[in-house]
């Protein structure tokens, strides 16, 4: 038998240590692809119970640990006299609070005690009471300071009731607040047992056709798991509703992309639901029976194996009867089995008396015949929903947070403001959203068909921008953030001129900004008036998108 | 002694054929993209048998040449991934550097105890 000789063994080793150092390096290149890569993946239900939520959760006002909240001031300056307060409210069990003015001395006066049913939603509360002078806040006090209840306490508000005696107080009517249900859910397929894989492959539109039973849509919910390593790129997938041709077999789109929304591996999260769904908003306007395509499109992501989404969903295809999952690649848009998961959001606005209330106006009672109408946009993407017409291209931007439509063509968006009540003068205020931006035209009507332009004031802005500190859409770019869709390059338009010094170039833009205040009084007796934002025509600057911003509309009332 | 030379030979080539095939089976159970894979090979065969580092500088300078044009054409995705190969063959570069240096160290050495 042979005798094993270590020596030729080291002998070996030392001649031919590369082999080994290239052994060495693939061991090392496993270990951190297997730690950091492999099996990255969030499903839908790794994440139920908010566990991937990246938002933190909104904070009760009042909790076991925080008896009192107090709304400080909100009484500074006021009168003496008749109040009522508004505020929506909601509690995780039955809880009794105390409601009381309040004096930085602690001075109190209890008013009443408010009982809060548990509900998953807020309910508005309104309440009337006579504030006597030398009192400066308001007090939500929890009865039972160890209950464990959490309550949210939300959207406080006084109004100065025009009354002077206590028995007026049974006259006052109540107040109206408008608030856009966006829960209802008409369409859906909600089975969601099977994974559709095919957007591992580069350039691929995966969606889902249905049919539209309802004539607005606010928002569409997919479940999606994400097969992400550690460092997916910011490149956007792209959300896109289309209008679509579809009979059994054979699909076609018609038309252009009606809206989209933008995301990318990251930022997706963002739109995740404590369900563990994904819940994107994409406002348009439908038109019952026709079919529409929602699809999600990679071509400029770098998709691999380990990089790609997995919409789930459910491999019959008879899930969904009035649609189809289908995929595009190669150009060719066809028909696959079975249908991805999907709920449809519709939204609906608050209707009185047959008139669509805008959300989150207020229409009070003031007393003695008179009332007051408020509304302000919210900078929230439900602001998209007040509009009554809204042309192609309309979208609310996350950035600037306004509602935002392209110049071009006959582009145009409209509110129908209905106060239900005869207005004795209304106030309409807002300003152009920035230099650089194409100049608005706003013009109003009381029938639809006479319009009036309204008059604006203006004031010079000078912004200097840094080449590298940019302001926040310009320096985005579609491929390489997070961006809304609303156009980089306006904000940098105008006059503008360069000035590079010390190796980093300035950008001077001076421009002037639209500010509208104006005052309409009806000659006759009107409870809705028509606004109709568009751009200005005349406007030569190389801005692409008009906005608004700060619009408020404010109205007296004549309500006897 | 020409049958220990074969044999040595032999052992040689097939344990680097061994860390070949074992570098592709990691390319397959990670599911890397084609491009990936063969920089990877590439660079594995370049342990083992290396090239004057002056060759893979050229080719590191070559691609990032071709990622500022096609910038300058607009064709962003295919510049981004010229920009990802300069910088893999900027690695080989500095790689085969080191070894160089390494070399020469011990050729200076073998030449002093002379």
């Amino acid at each position: 038998m042979k005798k094993w000789d270590y020596r030729k063994l080291v002998g070996f080793v030392e001649k031919e240590k590369r082999i080994f150092f290239a052994l060495g390096f693939l061991v090392l290149a496993f270990t951190v692809n297997y730690v950091l890569y492999a099996n990255h993946k969030k499903t839908t239900e790794s994440c139920t119970e908010g566990k991937c939520l990246i938002a933190l959760p909104e904070k009760p006002q009042l909790t076991k640990e925080s008896g009192y909240y107090y709304v400080d001031d909100i009484f500074k300056d006021q009168p003496s006299g008749f109040y009522r307060l508004t505020f929506q409210g909601k509690s995780d069990q039955a809880e009794q609070v105390l409601l009381k003015l309040n004096t930085y001395s602690e001075k109190e006066n209890q008013l009443e005690t408010l009982t809060f049913e548990p509900s998953s939603k807020l309910q508005k509360q309104e309440i009337f009471f006579f504030l006597p002078d030398g009192f400066d806040s308001l007090l939500f006090q929890k009865e039972n300071s160890n209950s464990s209840g959490n309550i949210f306490i939300q959207g406080v508000g006084i109004t100065k009731l025009n009354i002077t005696d206590k028995s007026e107080l049974a006259l006052l009517k109540k107040t109206v607040l408008g608030e856009t249900d966006m829960d209802t859910v008409k369409i859906s397929q909600l089975v969601s047992d099977y994974s559709f894989p095919w957007l591992k492959e580069n350039k691929i539109v995966l969606g889902q056709i249905f049919q539209a039973d309802e004539s607005v849509i606010s928002a569409v919910e997919f479940k999606i798991d994400i097969n992400k390593n550690l460092n997916p790129g910011s490149r956007q997938y792209v959300l896109s509703l289309r209008e679509a041709k579809y009979s059994g077999d054979k699909v076609s789109l018609v038309g252009p992309t009606i809206v989209d929304v933008t995301f990318s591996m990251n930022s997706i999260e963002k739109y995740r639901q404590v369900d563990g769904s994904f819940l994107f908003p994409i406002y348009a306007t439908l038109e019952k029976g026709k079919y529409y395509l929602l699809g999600v499109d990679n071509s400029k992501v770098g998709v691999s194996n380990q990089n790609f989404l997995e919409f789930r969903g459910a491999k019959d295809d008879n899930s969904y009867p009035n649609g189809s999952a289908v995929m595009r690649r190669y150009k060719e848009l066809y028909k696959i089995d079975g249908d991805l998961y999907f709920k449809i959001h519709g939204a609906n606005l608050l209707v009185e008396n047959g008139e669509k209330i805008l959300n989150g106006a207020k229409i009070e009672y003031l007393g003695k015949g008179t009332g007051k109408y408020s509304y302000a946009t919210k900078g929230k993407f439900i602001d998209l929903l007040d509009l009554e017409t809204a042309s192609p291209g309309t979208e609310f931007s996350d950035n600037d947070k306004v509602v935002y439509a392209l110049a071009k063509d006959d582009a145009s968006f409209s509110y129908a403001v209905n106060t239900l009540y005869p207005i004795s003068k209304m106030n309409f205020s807002a300003t152009q959203i920035k230099a650089g931006w194409k100049k608005v035209k706003i013009s109003y009507s009381l029938d639809k068909n006479n319009w009036l332009d309204l008059p604006f004031s203006e004031k010079s802005e000078v912004v200097i921008n840094p080449a590298d500190n940019l302001a926040p859409d310009q320096s985005l770019t579609a491929d390489s953030t997070d961006a809304d869709t609303a156009d980089s390059s306006d904000a940098m338009a105008g006059d503008s001129s360069a000035d590079v010094s010390d190796g980093t170039a300035e950008e001077s833009v001076q421009e002037t900004v639209q500010t509208f205040d104006a005052d309409i009084i009806p000659t006759k007796e009107v409870k809705t008036v028509y606004f109709k934002v568009t751009y200005d025509p005349s406007d030569m600057s190389k801005g692409k998108s008009f906005a608004l911003k700060n619009l408020k509309i404010t109205a007296d009332l004549k309500m006897k | 002694m020409r049958n220990n030379l074969i044999k040595k030979i032999s052992l040689k080539m097939c344990l680097e054929a061994g860390l070949l095939l074992l570098s592709l089976g990691m390319g397959i159970y990670f599911q890397w993209e084609i491009a990936n894979l063969i920089f990877f090979l590439l660079f594995v065969i370049l342990i083992l048998h290396p090239i004057a580092s002056r060759f893979a500088a050229f080719g590191a300078i070559s691609f990032l040449v071709v990622t500022a044009i096609l910038l300058a054409a607009k064709q962003s995705d295919w510049a981004e991934i010229s920009a990802i190969w300069a910088y893999y063959l900027m690695i080989f570069t500095a790689m085969l550097s080191f070894s160089e240096l390494q070399s020469d160290e011990n050729n200076a050495t073998i030449a002093k105890d002379k």
